[in-house]
C-alpha cells in the first residue's frame, strides 16, 4: 500500500476506525456501569442538597421544573407499561372466547362453556387454573419482571 | 424501564436557565468520563444510527449531557469574565445556554448575551 497516496491513507484511517469501533462496541455495558457508579456515588450530596429546599429556589426554579418533568415522563412510561400488560391480560383470558363465538357461533360457545365446566369438576383443575394465570400473568409483566430482577 | 422523553429531559439540565445543582455536581466527573476515559471510537458507536447497542438512548441522552456540560462551562466562564475559583454560583440568563455556543467565537457569544438582556 502506498503511503503517500491520500486517498489509501483516508481508506485506511477509516477502516482503523471501523475496526476500533467494532472492538468498543462489546464494551458497552463496562461504559455504562462506570456513569451508574458515579451516578450512585453522588446520589447522596444530590438527595442531601435538594434544589427545592434551597434559600434561593427560584434560582433552581428551571431545573426544578425539567426534574419534574423527567419524573412525570417516567411515571408515565410504568403506568401505560401497567395498563397495557392488563389489556393484554384481559385479552388472553377473553380472546377464545370471543373468536369461538365469532367462528362457531353460540352454540359451539356454550360447548366451550360446558367443556370448562367439566374440566373444573376435575381432582387437579384448581392447580391446572393457577398455572395458567400465572403463565399468562408472567408473559404479560415479564418487562417489569426483568426490570427489578436486572 | 426508564423512558425516552425521560432521558432527553435529564440531558437538557445542564443548559436550563438560573443556577444548577446538578450541573455543579455531576459535569465535570461526567466530562472527564466522557471524554478521558472512554475512547471516541466507542460514541461514534453511539451516535451512528445503523449502529445496534443495547442501551443506545441512555447512552446518547449520556453523550448528549455531557456535551451540554461543556456548553455551560463555556458560558460560565464567559459570564463570570474569567474569575479565578469556581463558578459554581454563576447565574445563567433566560433563555438558558445556547445550544450552538461550542461553535461561537467570544464576540458572537457578548453579542448573543447583549441581545437577551435588553
Amino acid at each position: 500500500m502506498n503511503n503517500n497516496n491520500p486517498l489509501s491513507q483516508t481508506q485506511l484511517g477509516s477502516l482503523q476506525l471501523l475496526a476500533s469501533m467494532e472492538k468498543e462496541r462489546a464494551n458497552e455495558s463496562r461504559y455504562l456501569a462506570l456513569y451508574t457508579d458515579l451516578l450512585q456515588s453522588r446520589l447522596h450530596v444530590l438527595r442531601k442538597n435538594d434544589s427545592s429546599q434551597h434559600t434561593d429556589a427560584n434560582n433552581y426554579a428551571e431545573e426544578t421544573r425539567i426534574l419534574k418533568k423527567a419524573i412525570s415522563h417516567e411515571r408515565k412510561a410504568w403506568a401505560s407499561g401497567l395498563a397495557i400488560g392488563c389489556l393484554v391480560f384481559v385479552s388472553i383470558r377473553k380472546l377464545p372466547f370471543w373468536a369461538t363465538r365469532l367462528v362457531g357461533g353460540k352454540a359451539k360457545l356454550q360447548s366451550m362453556y360446558d367443556a370448562e365446566i367439566a374440566a373444573s369438576k376435575r381432582t387437579n383443575s384448581h392447580l391446572q387454573r393457577m398455572g395458567c394465570t400465572f403463565f399468562t400473568s408472567f408473559l404479560n409483566e415479564y418487562p417489569f419482571i426483568l426490570y427489578f430482577v436486572t | 424501564m426508564q423512558s425516552d422523553e425521560m432521558y432527553d429531559e435529564l440531558a437538557r439540565i445542564p443548559l436550563c436557565p438560573g443556577k444548577s445543582f446538578v450541573s455543579n455536581t455531576m459535569c465535570d466527573d461526567f466530562i472527564n468520563l466522557t471524554t478521558d476515559t472512554i475512547p471516541s471510537a466507542f460514541w461514534h458507536n453511539v451516535l451512528d444510527e445503523k449502529t445496534h447497542l443495547k442501551n443506545k438512548h441512555a447512552l446518547k441522552a449520556i453523550y448528549n449531557f455531557s456535551q451540554n456540560c461543556m456548553k455551560r462551562k463555556k458560558f460560565e466562564r464567559f459570564i463570570s469574565n474569567n474569575k479565578s475559583g469556581d463558578n459554581d454560583d454563576v447565574y445563567i440568563p433566560s433563555p438558558g445556554v445556547p445550544s450552538h455556543i461550542l461553535d461561537l467565537s467570544n464576540d458572537e457569544i457578548e453579542k448573543l448575551l447583549t441581545s437577551s438582556s435588553s
